[in-house]
């Protein structure tokens, strides 16, 4: 797989317009890419219209690439799934939300952060394996509630329809799974224990 | 505007790209967003720093044609095929008249033979796991457009994992249909395109959360079954106007 410092640079070499770029590139993205969309639309010609889409973007609107250098592999697939999930709710329809919460709620001092940041963490565990390790190390029903809602763009609501289990559970499920994700990435708690 | 605490504002976009925020506070947040660059950028790098569970997934190999397609969509020549577009100055004209011919022969066929069965009849089957126990039964709307699917007693999905449906056909790989969720007591699917024309038979093979990570089931198989036509024209109307 390129690094992506050389990703960097053959993206900025066919976002100039060098066609002579467009076959590493493809080679080196095509096809993660397409695993990509496939594992999130389940169906080869959508996620092949939605790959295509994004070369013509990369091809057309270079500009958009400038502020996320040094981050190629992840800018890619953000952009992909990104597509992903606008096709996707195109083509169901919308779920209404079952209830509404305001702002104050969430923020709650339950909710207030009072560690180190997980992003930061994240950002240094950006090593799939990593983040695959933790993921691997939650509980099965806290780490499929994170990846039905990530794979899917579903709300809370849609992943608890889908496991057939009550809101309340399935938000808890994510918020400790975060929780856990964190704490396996090197910090202490970000939620409040429930 | 009010601003949210900097520490906060990453613990929300977690939960934020996660969907657990929701309704109001899921589009006042939106809304702070757009005003709020430095909000937005932590979104953003939130969901750039998601995008490593990316990194995880098979890859899947692109055909020769898509390639080709895309080189045309970007006006880059194809590197296969150099000649190309003198072949087609030279070839130009014996494709026009091969294409009059062709033409021609459709017209007369279409005007000698009636047309055929605009649509494939409806059809069920009885999805059955490996001990001949039916768990599923499934039927398949007059022109495959849809699939109901009605499960037989309580379907046993193993925790963590999730039973996908998935359309077999004949000389083609299966092709993923949706998933069966717990607490359902029947489905109604859409029938991908792919899958309409030449459907023999439906699986289940339990994947993980997601799906199959690969275009064709992973897991196990827990059922499948064959299809079994019926005439269209026996269905009672209101099924089938149900299902079509």
């Amino acid at each position: 797989m390129h690094d992506d410092s050389s990703l960097d640079q053959l993206l900025e070499r066919f976002s100039r317009g060098e066609a002579a770029a467009f076959e590493p590139l493809y080679e080196a993205t095509a096809p993660r890419l397409l695993g990509v969309a496939y594992r999130m639309l389940r169906n080869r010609a959508s996620a092949e219209e939605v790959v295509q889409e994004l070369y013509l973007k990369l091809w057309k609107h270079p500009e958009r690439f400038d502020s996320l250098r040094g981050r190629a592999w992840s800018w890619l697939i953000v952009i992909t799934r990104r597509q992903c999930l606008d096709l996707l709710r195109r083509t169901r329809p919308e779920t209404p939300y079952e209830s509404e919460e305001g702002l104050e709620e969430l923020l709650g001092p339950e909710d207030r952060v009072r560690e180190n940041s997980l992003l930061d963490r994240v950002t240094a565990a950006e090593d799939a394996r990593h983040l695959k390790q933790c993921l691997d190390g939650l509980s099965a029903d806290h780490r499929e509630a994170i990846l039905l809602s990530y794979w899917n763009g579903w709300t809370v609501d849609e992943t608890a329809r889908h496991l057939g289990r009550p809101l309340g559970t399935v938000k808890s499920w994510i918020r400790r799974g975060l929780q856990n994700l964190k704490q396996c990435l090197g910090l202490k708690s970000q939620y409040a224990a429930p | 505007m009010r601003r949210l605490d900097p520490d906060f504002q990453e613990a929300i976009a977690a939960e934020y790209l996660l969907g657990v925020l929701r309704g109001a506070a899921r589009r006042r947040l939106e809304a702070m967003r757009r005003e709020d660059l430095e909000l937005d950028r932590v979104i953003d790098l939130c969901e750039t720093r998601f995008a490593a569970l990316g990194l995880g997934v098979p890859a899947l190999e692109p055909t020769p044609a898509f390639r080709h397609h895309l080189r045309q969509k970007l006006g880059i020549a194809d590197l296969d095929r150099p000649q190309s577009a003198s072949r087609t100055r030279i070839w130009f004209p014996v494709f026009a008249v091969a294409a009059v011919v062709v033409l021609a022969l459709v017209l007369t066929w279409r005007a000698l033979i009636p047309p055929p069965v605009p649509r494939p009849p409806m059809a069920v089957s009885l999805i059955r796991s490996p001990t001949h126990r039916t768990i599923f039964v499934a039927v398949v709307s007059a022109g495959a457009r849809s699939v109901l699917i009605y499960p037989v007693g309580q379907p046993s999905i193993p925790s963590g994992r999730t039973l996908e449906l998935w359309a077999l056909e004949a000389a083609h790989p299966p092709v993923p249909i949706g998933f069966f969720a717990k607490a359902r007591r029947g489905y109604r699917y859409g029938m991908p395109r792919a899958a309409r024309l030449h459907l023999v038979g439906l699986a289940f093979s339990v994947e993980p959360p997601g799906g199959s990570p690969r275009p064709y089931p992973t897991g196990p198989i827990i059922g499948r079954g064959p299809m079994t036509l019926l005439a269209a024209t026996k269905a009672h109307p209101r099924i089938r106007h149900r299902l079509s």
